[in-house]
């Protein structure tokens, strides 16, 4: 017998029950009554069911990441409504309600792995290209919530969350193997295996390598100096997860390191020389308990502890120049809920952040000169209280509030509430109010490298967003969904990069007040013969003193369809991913609008596998996203044409 | 410029604890499984007990219950197959919501955090019998017929006595006695 059942029995024996009640078939010969007396353990109460959820959410299961063959975050976080991403072949990046600003990291869009938070704190950035820290074929679920949630997570929730579960170790319950190939010489391995012990330890263990050695590109701005930057886009990146579960605890770690070369000569680096590149490695250890301590309170508590190193380099007419961050921190959470009075449930709780090690450095190499040299450590508190109120029936609130402090910001307020109902079955309507901040970064406040080309701004105050929404959700039949959203916001004292005329240097500055309005509608509707299609349209508008926001396209279409692949048996599948953007505005000009598209076919699984073949971009066309001033004299980046990837999947 | 030589020994250092868990004992879910699902999937069979179906919405010859996108609870369900419910023996599938699959089951489980296929189950039972149990604190209003959840270390429930009549269902007296709410 071992411990769970022991505990099982003295949890039984403790609800006043006949612990003899618990024969070797443990709880399955129970009668309904007894059965609801047993105390139960196990994370999953603490799963927020998104249905409940006071915002617009989107899910993309692990099988429509296959259907689909995406293969990054951003790539599947596209299938939702008025998602979209840019790359500049350094990062990849993420746009939400028309706001993605170029040469900003994804700083207001907070990203967690299984619940944790996994932005860095020297530029906030919320990694979701090959650069971010876990690999997609360890995702069970992604799930977005758009709109602020500061009144949950604090800091970075500006325009959504995006939370990465992985499988665990039981729903495993075997291994998985995937070979990739792809164009530009590209290949991935990446395992993933997991069970459960007969003491009732659930494990699972991840490893993924990927390669590419890239093409030669082709770039006018630097026709000068014959336009073509010769084996500069090289990746590499090697991640690797492990995660246990043990009655109420888990305890994970996840290591990552990408290595990505830059052709694009940026921060007016000598083009076309090899040198020009950046690593990001990462590590993070969560260990994570659950437990209730009475019958109406729950207990939850985490503590996380983050190590990022960032290394680049920059081949310079005169020397070398290095560019290092370094961060240390740990954050510690928790939170009690309540469900002790009718009709409500409330939780409480507390986080504290501690930034031991903030550390950027600048130099040249050989001659050695350093030009940056700024360490710093800091802290964030916060405190937040929620209460999901059942006014009627049909009629639900959510309340809360979140009041953080931290080093570099002065005492912050989020306040959120929801109004749901549901007059009919088929139909839910929500009313949103919510604000949302972040504070400026250590990136933003210092970095500056010795009168070169950027300074630093200590005098930054947070950058705040007040948002409403009202959206509207109906489902009239088994087979069709129709989701509609309305929202407004206002961001005030924007972060964002300018350059100061006295010197001529980039320096970070709090902007004037941007205003956006934004309509998103999506649809959803499975055919006989087992297909689905899906289909979504946004409207924006991003405005703010200087005119349109840059990287900001007013209209945004997608449509996606899979379905059973004709004449190739039972089980195998198509998936097409149709993207449409209008055109945007970039820092100097334009980038005209586009439509791109995807398709990836899938075989039927059988014991020696399953083979995919994913074909991006079909049409080879070329469009360009906009990119930020550090890339001068480069405006607009062309995107990669047609791509290929074939895929073998082994489930063991 | 990209180092080989690092890159293989993280590798190395990473691969070696992954071969040394590749060795532990074969996982075993059967045996004992997390007690929650555990309980959760008891509490699953014996409600199917309760529930009245009528001549005009009884299933023909086995009772199929389809789980969406199934995970651990749908494990540890798979004990209880094939075990009898009000003389049917008892089906367990895991399924992808897709009509056709749909259309075959009499029972759909939800698991959280699925709040399309919700609406979609809950749809389709009101147009024929199909009893929809769904896990989550708002499931039961949000269309599920049984809503599921943990609520001070207990497994609960929750009844949609409206959602029931539609679909021409009904639950026994004790299971209503039994719901920590009913919703109309």
């Amino acid at each position: 017998m071992g411990i769970r059942q022991a505990l099982l029995r003295v949890a039984i024996a403790a609800a006043g029950l006949p612990a003899v009640a618990l024969a070797d078939n443990a709880v399955s010969g129970l009668s309904l009554e007894d059965l609801l007396k047993v105390e139960v353990s196990g994370a999953s109460r603490y799963a927020q069911p998104l249905a409940e959820a006071p915002s617009t959410a989107t899910v993309v299961p692990a099988e429509d990441i296959r259907r689909f063959g995406f293969r990054d975050m951003g790539e599947a976080l596209q299938s939702a409504r008025g998602v979209y991403t840019s790359q500049d072949r350094a990062y990849s990046y993420l746009g939400v309600r028309g706001f993605s600003r170029p040469g900003d990291y994804n700083t207001r869009l907070l990203v967690l792995v299984d619940g944790a938070r996994i932005n860095n704190p020297v530029y906030d950035q919320a990694m979701t290209g090959n650069e971010a820290p876990i690999d997609l074929d360890w995702v069970k679920r992604l799930e977005f919530v758009p709109g602020p949630s500061s009144v949950s997570y604090g800091g970075n929730a500006l325009f959504g969350v995006v939370n990465a579960v992985l499988w665990t170790g039981s729903e495993l319950n075997g291994t998985r193997i995937a070979v990739d190939a792809g164009d530009g010489r590209m290949g991935k391995f990446s395992l993933l295996s997991g069970g459960r012990t007969a003491n009732g330890l659930a494990w699972v263990a991840g490893v993924a390598a990927y390669g590419r050695r890239g093409e030669d590109l082709h770039f006018p701005e630097y026709a000068a100096s014959g336009g073509i930057a010769h084996g500069l886009d090289r990746e590499r990146y090697l991640k690797g997860m492990f995660k246990a579960e043990w009655e109420s605890w888990q305890l994970a770690a996840n290591f990552s390191e990408r290595r990505k070369s830059v052709p694009t000569a940026y921060y007016s680096s000598v083009f076309d020389r090899p040198g020009n590149y950046n690593i990001d490695r990462e590590l993070h250890l969560d260990l994570t308990h659950a437990s209730t301590l009475s019958p109406s309170l729950d207990q939850q508590a985490r503590v996380h502890l983050g190590n990022y190193n960032y290394d680049a380099e920059y081949p310079f007419a005169a020397a070398i120049n290095r560019d290092e961050a370094r961060a240390n921190w740990w954050s510690a959470e928790y939170q009690l809920i309540w469900s002790g009075l009718r009709k409500h449930r409330v939780l409480v709780g507390a986080e504290v952040r501690r930034y031991s090690r903030l550390s950027q450095r600048n130099f040249d190499i050989n001659p050695y000169n350093s030009k940056l040299e700024d360490t710093h450590d800091g802290n964030a508190v916060g405190i937040f209280i929620q209460d999901e109120w059942r006014i009627a029936p049909r009629w639900l609130a959510n309340l809360g509030l979140r009041i953080d402090r931290q080093t570099t910001a002065p005492t912050i307020a989020s306040p959120r509430m929801a109004l749901i109902w549901r007059p009919r079955d088929d139909l839910t309507l929500k009313a949103i109010g919510g604000r949302a901040f972040r504070a400026p970064n250590d990136y933003e406040r210092h970095y500056a490298d010795g009168g070169d080309s950027q300074k630093g701004n200590t005098e930054l105050r947070p950058e705040r967003i007040r948002t409403r929404e009202i959206a509207l959700d109906y489902t009239p039949t088994a087979s069709s969904r129709l989701g509609l959203s309305h929202y407004w916001y206002t961001i005030r004292d924007l972060i964002d990069l300018e350059t100061d005329p006295a010197d001529d240097l980039s320096v970070f500055r709090n902007q004037a007040p941007v205003r956006a309005e934004g309509l998103e509608v999506d649809g959803e509707i499975l055919l006989a013969g087992g297909w689905r299609v899906r289909g979504s349209m946004a409207w924006q508008r991003v405005t703010q003193d200087t005119g349109d926001a840059v990287n900001s396209p007013g209209r945004l279409g997608k449509l996606l369809i899979d379905g059973p692949l004709p004449l190739a048996g039972e089980g195998a599948t198509l998936g097409l991913n149709l993207q449409a953007m209008s055109a945007r505005r970039s820092l100097l000009g334009r980038a005209a609008g586009h439509v791109t598209g995807d398709l990836t076919l899938r075989s039927r699984s059988t014991t020696s596998g399953t083979w995919s073949l994913g074909l991006y971009n079909i049409g080879d066309l070329r469009y360009r996203d906009p990119v930020g001033n550090e890339q001068a004299p480069i405006d607009t980046l062309l995107r990669d044409g047609r791509q290929w990837r074939l895929r073998w999947e082994l489930a063991l | 410029m990209f180092s080989r030589m690092r890159l293989r020994r993280i590798a190395g250092a990473l691969l070696a604890p992954l071969a040394l868990l590749l060795a532990l004992p074969s996982p075993s879910v059967a045996a004992e499984s997390a007690a929650d699902t555990e309980v959760k999937a008891a509490v699953i069979y014996n409600l199917l007990l309760f529930i009245h179906w009528s001549k005009e919405t009884a299933p023909p010859k086995r009772l199929r219950l389809c789980v969406v996108d199934g995970g651990e609870l749908s494990t540890s369900l798979r004990q209880h197959e094939n075990k009898t419910v009000q003389g049917w023996p008892l089906d367990i599938r895991r399924i992808a919501a897709t009509p056709e699959e749909l259309s075959s089951c009499n029972v759909i489980l939800i698991e959280a955090g699925n709040p399309s296929a919700l609406a979609r189950a809950a749809a389709l039972s009101r147009s024929r019998p199909l009893l929809v149990i769904a896990e989550g604190a708002t499931a039961a209003e949000h269309g599920a017929m049984i809503g599921l959840r943990v609520e001070g270390g207990r497994v609960v429930f929750d009844i949609n006595t409206g959602a029931l009549a539609k679909s021409g269902l009904a639950a026994s007296s004790k299971l209503l006695r039994l719901a920590r709410t009913l919703i109309d």
